[in-house]
């Protein structure tokens, strides 16, 4: 035997335990689960929701029904009496939607960020990309990086929390600039405060940032917008006027259609059909 | 030889800081009727009693000293800044209107009548009837009336329930220069002083810390807990994110800390509740949310009752339910499984707002379908050119790229806004 492979078995003996992604990810499935509240998408994720003691991650475009979603989420916990932290990064969150929506806005923690943040982030973000680096990856030194990873690992460790949200989802196309990916080491440093805590860590996004510590990843897909009324001109008034002169006018936007598929964990990699409504 | 006590009545409509220092002021001190307080003293120190008590710089003062507590009661209301010598004390009330005495005495129904009655109407005339014959026509009452007419004590006084003041401090041989090193001495006050004020039957509500640097400077800070609490480690640790924003200049001599006390509150859980997380592990889990993003907003979301544009906001946490209760509710997801109603739930749609709203630019060929417009408008009637007033036309649009939007036309500045984004 060459000193080398003496060595390699010195340091498995040493070793305390070597896992691969795959199974860290079957370990975080601490056997309890936060219910989605719609038995349909449960079924889909294994019968149960989403596994506690994991991270989940929710990524989908805009308007493809993900803040609808997570807003089902928070209604079933709060209404159940549980607590919910919401680290709404870009400062999008309506209360008056999420009170329309049901939720029990007592119950909720709410921790905003500010514009100035947000544009640092950006900026670092979109610098980085400018430089050649596609992913636009913030550095881990990043100090608005650390704060957010601190934040959501206080909230998590804590155990107070049925659910700690980070929302990460740009608010609209019109921005010109998304958040930067996170280092995927920092995902699996809070997908260990997750396990360890027992707490459930639910990332929205608008495209896919958890790298491999998320347990479960739901993707959403706009299908259409769902009106209501008969068609007929716009006459509109003044500059609106032109802007829809020659569109058919709807009575009413009822809601959106849209549809989520498991990528990763679940019973199988399902998809469901669901309808929001105004 | 015995010294006799010297009594110092005090008026005053800012009386609240010498009842929290009047261990300061006179070791002995009782409430007197009409609000006021009364301060016994040895007879030889009144003098740096009257000191101590004008360093207060009390708003509305009226101060009044003798030999006896009726007399200095008296002097401070009907001749404020009176300061009576030894045995002086019926000679000088005895010109007072006898309704007077009611300012001490809780005077028999009738009682000034029978006196005008009587041609008495002054302390001097009511003191100088023979006591047998007052005690039988009027009973023993009109005795103790009588006494207090001439300046005379009746019985032990009323005894003002002990405020206690948790006080701590210590010096440093050698100054701090760091706020780290200063957690260990910290921390061993904060259980002193916990200890202190749970011996006597309360809690802690807040605790202000004073940091005494070597060129003088002086920094405070204080923390309050939402609920009162007996718990040093958190009281520690709340001291602990407050110093952590605190910037040394020079080094540390001293530190002083005094702890505010309040009632302990007493929670019944009900056995069959679910084992419940302790109000302070939210506390402290919140307080540290708050430290580490300061420039953040962290609150619990209400819905303003207005029709302004975006009326949502979020309000300070500890002033709502989320803290006062819910604990047992507070647990991670296994407390919450096969609660509630699981059936087919509706999903209600969200929108992302955008803060403050952005202006956009839209193409006609970019928008598949609109709906609208909802005109809106208000806050006019706060004047033309106020920040408060709107004036739009709302529409929801839905773009090619599937993004459903509420955009709105704002007449004042002519141009499109987005206002959030269905998601």
């Amino acid at each position: 035997m060459s000193n080398l492979h003496q060595a390699i078995n010195e340091v498995r003996k040493q070793a305390v335990e070597v896992v691969s992604l795959r199974e860290l990810g079957r370990r975080s499935e601490s056997g309890r689960f936060v219910s989605t509240g719609l038995d349909r998408l449960d079924r889909v994720l294994d019968g149960e929701g989403l596994p506690a003691g994991s991270i989940s991650e929710l990524c989908g475009p805009s308007s493809s029904g993900k803040s609808s979603l997570v807003t089902r989420i928070m209604a079933d916990i709060t209404g159940k009496g549980g607590c919910v932290a919401y680290l709404d990064y870009f400062d999008v969150l309506s209360p008056e939607f999420l009170q329309h929506a049901g939720v029990d806005l007592e119950n909720l923690l709410w921790i905003r960020g500010t514009r100035e943040e947000d544009a640092v982030f950006c900026r670092e973000g979109t610098a980085r990309r400018a430089q050649g680096n596609i992913s636009g990856q913030v550095a881990p030194g990043s100090s608005v990086f650390k704060r957010v990873i601190r934040q959501v690992e206080i909230l998590i460790q804590s155990g107070n929390f049925s659910l700690v949200i980070l929302d990460l989802a740009e608010p609209s196309s019109f921005r010109g600039y998304s958040a930067p990916a996170v280092p995927g080491g920092a995902w699996f440093r809070l997908q260990r405060a997750a396990e360890k805590s027992g707490g459930t860590l639910l990332l929205l996004s608008g495209r896919r940032l958890s790298s491999g510590a998320a347990a479960r990843v739901l993707s959403l897909e706009s299908r259409r917008g769902l009106w209501g009324g008969g068609k007929f001109s716009a006459p509109g008034s003044g500059p609106a006027g032109d802007l829809f002169r020659k569109k058919e006018k709807r009575a009413l936007l009822l809601g959106m259609e849209g549809s989520v598929s498991v990528l990763k964990g679940g019973a199988g990699g399902g998809s469901i059909l669901f309808h929001c409504h105004l | 030889m015995a010294v006799p006590s010297y009594f110092i009545a005090i008026y005053s409509s800012g009386l609240e800081p010498a009842v929290r220092s009047r261990h300061l002021i006179a070791p002995v001190s009782y409430p007197v009727k009409p609000g006021g307080l009364l301060f016994e003293v040895d007879a030889r120190y009144r003098q740096e009693t009257l000191e101590k008590i004008d360093s207060f710089s009390l708003p509305a003062l009226r101060i009044g000293g003798a030999f006896t507590r009726t007399a200095a009661v008296f002097a401070a209301l009907l001749a404020p800044g009176t300061i009576l010598p030894y045995g002086r004390e019926k000679g000088f009330l005895a010109s007072f209107p006898l309704r007077h005495l009611s300012l001490q005495e809780a005077l028999p129904p009738g009682f000034l009548d029978t006196m005008h009655s009587w041609g008495i109407r002054t302390f001097g005339e009511l003191s100088a009837v023979p006591s047998g014959e007052l005690v039988a026509r009027l009973g023993q009452g009109a005795l103790k009336l009588q006494r207090a007419a001439a300046g005379e004590d009746e019985g032990l006084p009323e005894t003002l329930p002990e405020v206690p003041v948790f006080r701590e401090k210590r010096e440093f041989e050698h100054p701090i220069e760091s706020t780290e090193a200063l957690l260990f001495p910290l921390g061993e006050m904060v259980e002193s002083v916990c200890r202190r004020v749970s011996g006597s039957g309360k809690a802690v509500q807040g605790i202000e810390l004073v940091l005494n640097a070597e060129d003088g400077g002086r920094d405070r800070k204080k923390t309050e807990t939402s609920l009162p609490s007996r718990n040093s480690r958190l009281l520690a640790s709340l001291l602990r994110l407050e110093l952590e924003t605190v910037a040394l200049s020079s080094g540390i001599t001293s530190i002083e800390m005094e702890a505010y006390p309040a009632r302990a509150r007493h929670l019944q859980y009900s056995l069959l509740e679910p084992e419940t997380l302790a109000p302070e592990e939210k506390e402290l889990t919140i307080a540290m949310a708050e430290k580490s993003w300061p420039e953040s907003r962290v609150g619990v979301p209400a819905v303003l009752d207005s029709h302004v544009p975006d009326p949502g906001c979020s309000v300070e946490w500890r002033e709502t339910r989320f803290f006062r209760e819910k604990k047992a509710r507070g647990g991670t997801a296994g407390d919450l499984e096969g609660k509630g109603n699981r059936s087919q739930a509706s999903i209600s749609m969200a929108l992302r707002r955008e803060r403050p709203p952005r202006p956009v630019s839209l193409r006609e060929q970019d928008i598949v379908s609109c709906a609208g417009p909802w005109k809106y408008s208000g806050g006019w009637w706060s004047g033309e050119e106020s920040l408060q007033s709107w004036s739009r036309e709302e529409w929801d649009v839905e773009l090619k790229s599937g993004e459903l939007l509420r955009i709105f036309w704002h007449f004042g500045e002519s141009r499109w806004y987005l206002e959030g984004v269905y998601d």
